[in-house]
């Protein structure tokens, strides 16, 4: 099972079937490290799944990777009574992990009412190339990094500039506002309880298995933040309360506010950076489904808007479409996350961290098919799980 | 003896069942199981039997049985096995079920959940100008709007007396209740090859289908036996079925839809049916776009509501009254355009044609023809004022189409009073 996440690093799970040659655990390198001094250490290399079957060898591996569905990180190989498989996250965890570890940012990248191409060229790590990005709607960005990983950078300035990032299967970073990014504007998928099938305009989903509900966990009534100053005492540079009626048991109205130290920006650049972190804090519609769809227009996107309806909890009567026959009013829902089977009929490939070419160069020969040892997962459902679009920010498209 | 399972079993006689078990568990509904066995004089009605109770698997259904009416209710069909045991001349089938049950009528409430709001149009009408209908089955009681004011009136349809309460509150979910054995009485029907479809599953036969609901009913034109693209629609006058209106739909204004080439049932519920036909363009060269033609009624309708789209490039749509009738212009209260057309004239069976559509279009008034232009898509009603220029309040042509672009989404189900 594959998990995508957006923005996030998700995981996958390749399965191989009990028939696969020992050759091929021996063939997905990765030497036992121990100590400091070590030559081969890290991944062994990616998995990447494509739509359908192809052979690197006779493409390359460049077309390879430019068609692929996924392409991830393996972190682990496991043996079980006989049976291996392959598990990692995506290639979002080459920007760095949330334990601070990754590429370090030095010396310090000092960025100074940037455009958000220049803050990529200056924070991503080699491991991502900077793609397309469009600056369309996009706040300048002010801020300093040193010492922390391209992860945590790259979070900042997003936030900033109210933008969201893309890696797609070949190791390319778009970056923009999410409605350059992702199909939010004009939702392509219906994703219905009853009456669910194909349409000229639209891609139904059949539903299996559904859940909605509204989450209220996900609140704040403002947030601060804060530098520290050379002798350790703090000082607010920044602050926002959002108004509420809502009360505590006494009576009060409720404050459940965050606090952040920042690095040295800007008081503007702080304000958007509250704005930014507060509008993650709001009632949050949820709806989760399964379906057998595993496909949907080459990958399921994580990113892009859905109609959902399934009343009465999701109706927007203001977005009428037109849809098998009649009128429906459904509700404009972000897939966030997006978990999905290996099927039978895509082709499952191992790309090595170090290939026989000059200076460990990995060359198409290098790729190991896996897709004849696939253990294919027929029976299992793709869960999706979308939130509500208006929860998220307009402004930066 | 009849056991009568959602729309299964009226036709049909079955031996009473070897077992009727009920079980209670703890803390969830009770339990219905059945088995029994069925024979037929012909294979192919065994099979239809067959078909039509295993498509209303995961359906809410009223059941009844003529000899105990104490285990009459609503449940839920949970599942079914049906063994086809000779494949013969004839057909002999074991069958059995299992039924969640909800409740009697005593025990169980219908609520409709409606989401709707005026149809997107280009005459000015809003939502305060459309009136949203909502009809129950025959023989209900104890019905609550839910929200609003609605004014009621009776449609006699060819099964009884159809309640349809006008100008419903789009956010009203409106409950009520009926006995099992009534419960599709007005209902909207598919028919195809003769048989009345329980489920979406139903044969490719776009010769042979019909769309019903005791109120309007439409069928395919033949010629030769063979479907022509047109349209037949009759409205039943409180007595009978009147002479059939026939329409066909003009691709770029001039070139009719010949026929059809496949027929799919979208959605098969007694409150609203929906069926799709398509047509290949069967041109010279062939092309790779389709016609698509949907077909929408609901209970207490008494507008067929179509939606034609075609996946190529832009084209002039017109729906023609095929025999020529002389129409007016109908412009309903709110409304800044004429929304549709309505025959002149009575007709010899005294009632008036009506078509109407929500978007900008020209009319044809001498010869009964609406036309959008440069589109691929087209919505549009077709319908008669029952009774012409007689029609009562709520049946004339203007009201029908406020009645059209009042557009409810309605879903049933079962809840414990």
């Amino acid at each position: 099972m594959i998990t995508e996440l957006l923005m996030q690093q998700g995981s996958f799970t390749v399965p191989l079937t009990i028939d696969t040659p020992h050759s091929i655990w021996e063939r997905i390198g990765g030497t036992e490290s121990t100590g400091a001094d070590v030559t081969e250490i890290g991944t062994p290399g990616h998995v990447v799944i494509t739509p359908q079957e192809m052979e690197p060898i006779k493409v390359g591996g460049v077309s390879v990777l430019a068609e692929a569905r996924y392409t991830g990180v393996i972190k682990q190989k496991k043996q079980t009574n006989r049976k291996m498989s392959l598990t990692g996250v995506g290639l979002e965890w080459w920007l760095g992990t949330d334990d601070g570890l990754g590429d370090i940012i030095r010396p310090e990248v000092v960025l100074s009412a940037s455009t958000m191409s220049n803050a990529l060229d200056n924070l991503l790590p080699a491991a991502i190339t900077k793609g397309v990005v469009t600056e369309t709607g996009l706040s300048t960005i002010t801020s300093n990094h040193h010492f922390s990983n391209p992860l945590e950078a790259i979070r900042t300035v997003m936030a900033q500039a109210h933008c969201e990032f893309r890696i797609n299967p070949d190791g390319v970073m778009d970056a923009g506002g999410h409605r350059f990014l992702f199909n939010v504007a004009v939702p392509t998928v219906v994703a219905s309880r009853d009456a669910s099938g194909s349409d000229p305009n639209f891609l139904g989903i059949p539903i299996a298995k559904s859940e909605a509900r509204r989450d209220y966990s996900q609140m704040a009534t403002g947030g601060l933040v804060y530098i520290t100053e050379a002798d350790g005492t703090r000082t607010e540079v920044a602050g926002y309360i959002r108004g509420t009626t809502q009360r505590d048991l006494h009576g009060n109205a409720i404050v459940h506010e965050f606090a952040e130290e920042q690095v040295k920006g800007d008081s503007a650049a702080n304000e958007d950076y509250i704005a930014h972190r507060l509008s993650q804090y709001v009632t949050n519609s949820f709806f989760s489904l399964d379906t057998d769809f595993y496909e949907v227009e080459g990958g399921m996107p994580v990113g892009d808007a859905w109609h959902v309806f399934d009343p009465p909890a999701f109706v927007d009567l203001s977005n009428p479409i037109q849809y098998r026959g009649d009128v429906i009013y459904p509700l404009d829902l972000r897939v966030m996350e997006a978990t999905w089977p290996v099927r039978d009929g895509m082709g499952v490939y191992f790309r090595p961290s170090i290939g026989t070419g000059g200076a460990g160069a990995v060359l198409d020969s290098d790729w190991i098919d896996l897709t004849q040892f696939v253990a294919w997962e027929e029976r299992a459902l793709t869960r999706i799980i979308l939130e509500d679009l208006t929860d998220f920010e307009v402004a930066g498209g | 003896m009849i056991l009568q399972i959602g729309r299964w079993g009226d036709d049909i006689e079955v031996e009473s069942p070897e077992v009727w078990q009920d079980t209670s568990p703890t803390g969830t509904n009770q339990v219905v199981r059945v088995t029994g066995k069925i024979a037929q004089t012909s294979l192919a009605f065994m099979q239809a039997v067959r078909t039509e109770l295993l498509e209303q698997v995961g359906m809410l259904v009223a059941v009844t049985w003529s000899e105990d009416s104490t285990r009459d209710g609503f449940y839920i069909l949970r599942g079914v096995t049906m063994n086809l045991l000779h494949l013969t001349e004839s057909g002999y089938v074991s069958f059995s079920v299992e039924l969640e049950r909800i409740g009697s009528e005593s025990r169980t409430e219908l609520q409709s959940l409606i989401a709707g709001t005026v149809l997107t149009n280009d005459h000015g009408v809003d939502e305060a100008d459309s009136e949203p209908f909502h009809a129950p089955p025959i023989g209900v009681v104890s019905y609550a709007s839910g929200a609003g004011a609605p004014t009621a009136m009776t449609r006699t349809s060819e099964d009884g007396d159809v309640y349809v309460f006008r100008d419903v509150d789009f956010d009203g979910d409106p409950s009520w209740s009926v006995p099992p054995s009534s419960y599709y009485g007005g209902a909207a029907e598919i028919w195809v090859s003769s048989r009345l479809r329980t489920g979406l599953d139903a044969p490719n036969d776009v010769d042979d289908f019909m769309l019903n609901n005791g109120l309007i009913r439409v069928t395919p034109r033949l010629t030769s036996q063979v479907s022509d693209g047109r349209l037949k629609v009759e409205t039943y006058d409180g007595t009978q079925w009147d002479t059939a209106i026939e329409y066909g739909v003009y691709f770029d204004a001039t070139t009719v839809i010949p026929e059809w080439h496949a027929i799919s049932l979208i959605r098969n519920t007694p409150e609203v049916c929906v069926i799709r036909l398509v047509r290949d363009a069967d041109e010279a060269p062939p092309t790779s776009n389709r016609h698509i033609l949907d077909l929408r009624l609901r209970r207490g309708s008494r507008n067929l509501e179509c939606h034609y789209s075609w996946t190529g490039g832009t084209q002039d749509i017109q729906i023609r009254r095929e025999a020529t009738e002389a129409a007016t212009a109908v412009t309903p209260t709110g409304a800044t355009s004429a929304v549709g057309i309505r025959a002149t004239a009575n007709d010899a069976s005294g009632n008036r044609y009506v078509m109407a559509t929500p978007h900008t279009h020209t009319q044809d008034l001498v010869n009964g023809r609406i036309l959008r232009a440069t589109e691929t898509t087209m919505s549009f009603m077709l319908g008669a004022e029952v009774g012409g220029s007689g029609a009562v309040a709520g049946d004339a042509a203007a009201d029908m189409m406020l009645q059209y672009l009042g557009h409810i989404n309605e879903t049933v189900r079962a809840v414990v009073k």
